[in-house]
């Protein structure tokens, strides 16, 4: 019975550690509006989520780079010196985690993570849709939903 | 109807007719995973963005339904069993764990291999994979507390009240990636409009979660068919069956 | 060892490679494991029944059931794995007429 409890008592408190893991995340990343209307914490490492802005990546020396983060109303700057993922691309949805250096308009990411959607298609689809699109028609973004 | 329920959930009749049943739908079942992992490993396009990385997407997202529906099949047997004290659905709660167990490694495992060269990360901490991870916790609870007590209609009572209540897990995984903001996308097939997933992935995607529902099927039958020798390991049914074995 | 350009090509996996084919030998040896553990312990069962079995007086096995087991006796500890050996690995799975209820 000692076991029992033990075992019982055992799953409770990893339960509970993960449980305040994810309430430390449950929301794992902001928009830039949040940023920019002071929502997010300062200070400590936060995460950044948003589109990576057409035309704003720079790269720098190295493994340098920056880029623009938008949710569609606000942007967020970010600079970050390290290894992209696969997807980071314009237009890709990005979670960027790092400091907001002081005036809070840009993050100094220590990290940076794609966000990809759930469409999955054939590049031939895709381009076909793409066609559409700058035709006029309206198709949903690629990239992060917000 | 329930004259056949009753049939079928006595040990003996049991037995015989899911010894009878297994191999068939184990047959079934390597023939539509052998359809769908040519569907999704040779016939199926590579993707726009993830080009053929995505391919991972053909053993993850069924293994991550299994881990969800198994869940839901335990808590379910164990509350017909708390309720009307059929050993059968005892049975199936005991047998369905160590199942559901691997299918929720298995959606993490995978589910990891792939965030790492698209995300650029093995694993986050948001709550759609933490609460897959709980998940896991949760079956490792069912098993353990079975495990642990010796009398098994107290096992099976306690471990099945520990799942009934886990159950609240089940919604928290399935909307996490809608409540919270996840680096997890959100659902391709499962929602309300359609799938947004091209035609010639869908259909090993399909597939493979029907041969992932047929592998949980088998095996359930194999370990209830275990399960119910050793309770009624004294019933004369049990000592007949040994008994004729043993004189052949 | 060497395949040709488009095989070669095709297990590269677009440089995925090592992602791809590790989450299906992850996804075949879980599912192997699984398949496997339930088989041999109904093995393992039927084997410690049998010997339960023999090792107790039973009314209910009637003539026919003790005799070939006593029969059985002078290979001593022998006769149990000889019983089991007698089922192929297959036979648990299998439909065989040994699986009927009494009566």
């Amino acid at each position: 019975m000692l076991f029992v409890g033990m075992i019982v008592a055992g799953v409770a408190v990893a339960a509970g550690l993960v449980i305040a893991a994810m309430g430390e995340n449950m929301l794992y990343f902001y928009s830039p509006s949040q940023i920019r209307a002071g929502e997010a914490p300062s200070g400590p490492s936060i995460r950044v989520g948003g589109l990576v802005v057409e035309g704003s990546v720079r790269r720098g020396e190295g493994l340098e780079v920056s880029f623009t983060l938008t949710d569609g109303a606000e942007t967020v700057d970010v600079r970050y010196a390290g290894i992209l993922p696969d997807l980071f691309r314009e237009g890709q949805g990005i979670v960027a985690s790092g400091v907001l250096e002081a005036g809070g308009g840009r993050l100094r990411a220590e990290e940076v993570l794609a966000k990809h959607d759930e469409n999955y298609m054939p590049p031939e689809v895709a381009e076909a849709m793409e066609m559409a699109r700058q035709g006029g028609k309206m198709v949903p973004p690629h990239g992060a939903r917000q | 109807m329930w004259a056949f329920l009753h049939r079928f959930a006595s040990p003996p009749h049991f037995y015989r007719l899911s010894g009878r049943m297994a191999p068939w739908l184990g047959w079934a079942c390597l023939g539509t995973m052998l359809g769908g992992l040519y569907g999704g490993l040779v016939a199926a396009p590579p993707d726009y963005q993830q080009g053929e990385s995505y391919r991972i997407i053909f053993v993850h997202v069924p293994s991550a339904w299994m881990s969800l529906f198994i869940y839901v099949v335990m808590a379910g047997a164990s509350a017909v069993a708390l309720v009307w004290r059929m050993k059968l659905a005892e049975v199936v709660a005991v047998a369905s764990a160590p199942v559901g167990a691997s299918f929720t490694f298995l959606a993490l495992v995978t589910g990891s291999l792939w965030g790492k060269p698209m995300w650029g990360t093995y694993w986050v901490w948001d709550a759609r994979l933490t609460s897959e991870l709980i998940l896991l916790f949760l079956y490792f609870g069912v098993i353990g507390l079975h495990s642990a007590i010796e009398d098994r209609r107290t096992a099976s009572r306690a471990a099945g009240l520990f799942a009934i209540i886990g159950v609240v897990n089940i919604p928290i995984i399935h909307f996490s990636v809608e409540w919270w903001s996840t680096l997890h996308q959100g659902p391709t097939v499962t929602k309300l409009s359609a799938p947004s997933i091209h035609l010639s992935m869908l259909v090993p995607l399909l597939l493979m979660a029907v041969a992932f529902k047929l592998f949980y099927v088998t095996v359930l039958l194999m370990r209830a068919r275990c399960e119910v020798l050793e309770r009624e390991r004294n019933a004369g049914w049990v000592r007949a069956l040994i008994a004729r074995e043993g004189s052949e | 060892m060497t395949m040709p350009e488009p095989v070669a090509e095709y297990f590269r996996m677009g440089g995925y490679a090592f992602y791809v084919w590790c989450s299906y030998a992850v996804v075949l040896a879980v599912l192997a494991f699984n398949l496997a553990a339930p088989a041999l312990r109904l093995r393992r069962v039927r084997r410690d029944l049998a010997r339960q079995a023999r090792f107790t007086e039973d009314p209910d096995l009637g003539q026919d059931g003790d005799d070939p087991l006593d029969a059985d006796d002078p290979s001593g500890g022998l006769a149990d794995t000889g019983a089991v050996s007698r089922a192929p690995a297959g036979a648990d799975r299998r439909d065989d007429p040994r699986d009927e209820p009494p009566r």
